[in-house]
């Protein structure tokens, strides 16, 4: 716990981090911008749940360990989309996601 | 003011700075550069917060292996510094409106809860014996409370592994 910082100040901090991640990834033009913005939205959640766990649940661990797990997520998640990211790249010369629109009707 | 204090809200704002920058930056490149850096604050904050292996694996995976794939990405696929093309398609104006509106009422919700500790934490099973360092409790946690995640987390990272090389391997023919 530090002192002289609330449980609230972590939260508006995740809070913040969450929203710019949200912007990035609905404006974004490049696919590769739009997974950095879901990597600002997934430590976003980790803030919280670290701080959850040592201002609200001290000796035990559970909000680290499911901060762990879900680094090992989003790690699984950046490799399988950067590797679609290359293979749309070789198909369509692009990867601006406007490029993207076989599946619109 | 204590250090630690100091410390936090210095990480906490520029981290914020550096978030904007990632989703604002017309250079790719330039905006991986600002995430590894908004993820390095992140560590930093994980420390003060006394998780300290979590702060070690924030480096070592995000912005160790994370941060180089997407570089990789970058490089791979779009051309440096090629800032000639608007990087936000049209929806930015209300994109930004939407997530100001969406952040003033989680601010508002989040200030306005009580936020109560929990009762006992004695009652947790498995929880680590007291006078352990944060690395030793965390490993006893892992193997003890949460081996069959951990199991499955080894399953889940070899699909992805076989998965990504399937993608985005060339084709045979």
């Amino acid at each position: 716990m530090i002192p002289g910082v609330p449980l609230q100040d972590f939260l508006l901090l995740s809070a913040a981090l969450f929203c710019v991640g949200l912007y990035g990834v609905v404006t974004r033009r490049n696919a590769v911008g739009v997974l950095m913005g879901l990597e600002l939205m997934f430590n976003a959640a980790n803030i919280n749940l670290v701080a959850f766990n040592t201002y609200l649940h001290a000796g035990a661990l559970s909000g680290q360990m499911f901060t762990l797990f879900t680094i090992t997520i989003a790690a699984a998640e950046a490799t399988v989309g950067l590797a679609l990211v290359v293979s749309i790249f070789r198909a369509r010369r692009s990867v601006r996601l406007e490029h993207v629109d076989l599946l619109k009707g | 003011m204590h250090l630690s204090t100091a410390v936090f809200y210095f990480c906490a704002a520029l981290s914020v700075l550096c978030a904007v920058r990632v989703v604002t930056a017309r250079n790719v490149f330039h905006a991986a550069l600002y995430l590894a850096m908004t993820l390095t604050l992140l560590a930093v904050i994980y420390l003060l917060l006394g998780a300290e292996f979590v702060a070690v694996v924030q480096v070592l995976v995000y912005v160790g292996a994370v941060i180089v794939l997407i570089i990789f990405a970058v490089m791979l696929t779009a051309q440096i510094g090629d800032s000639s093309v608007a990087q936000t398609n049209r929806l930015a104006l209300p994109a930004a409106l939407a997530t100001a509106a969406l952040f003033l009422v989680l601010q508002k919700a989040l200030l306005s809860a009580p936020w109560v500790p929990a009762a006992s934490t004695t009652d947790v099973s498995g929880a680590p014996a007291p006078g352990l360092s944060n690395l030793q409790s965390v490993g006893m946690t892992l193997l003890n409370v949460y081996v069959y995640p951990f199991e499955l987390t080894a399953l889940i990272l070899f699909t992805a592994l076989v998965g990504a090389v399937l993608i985005a391997r060339k084709d045979q023919e």
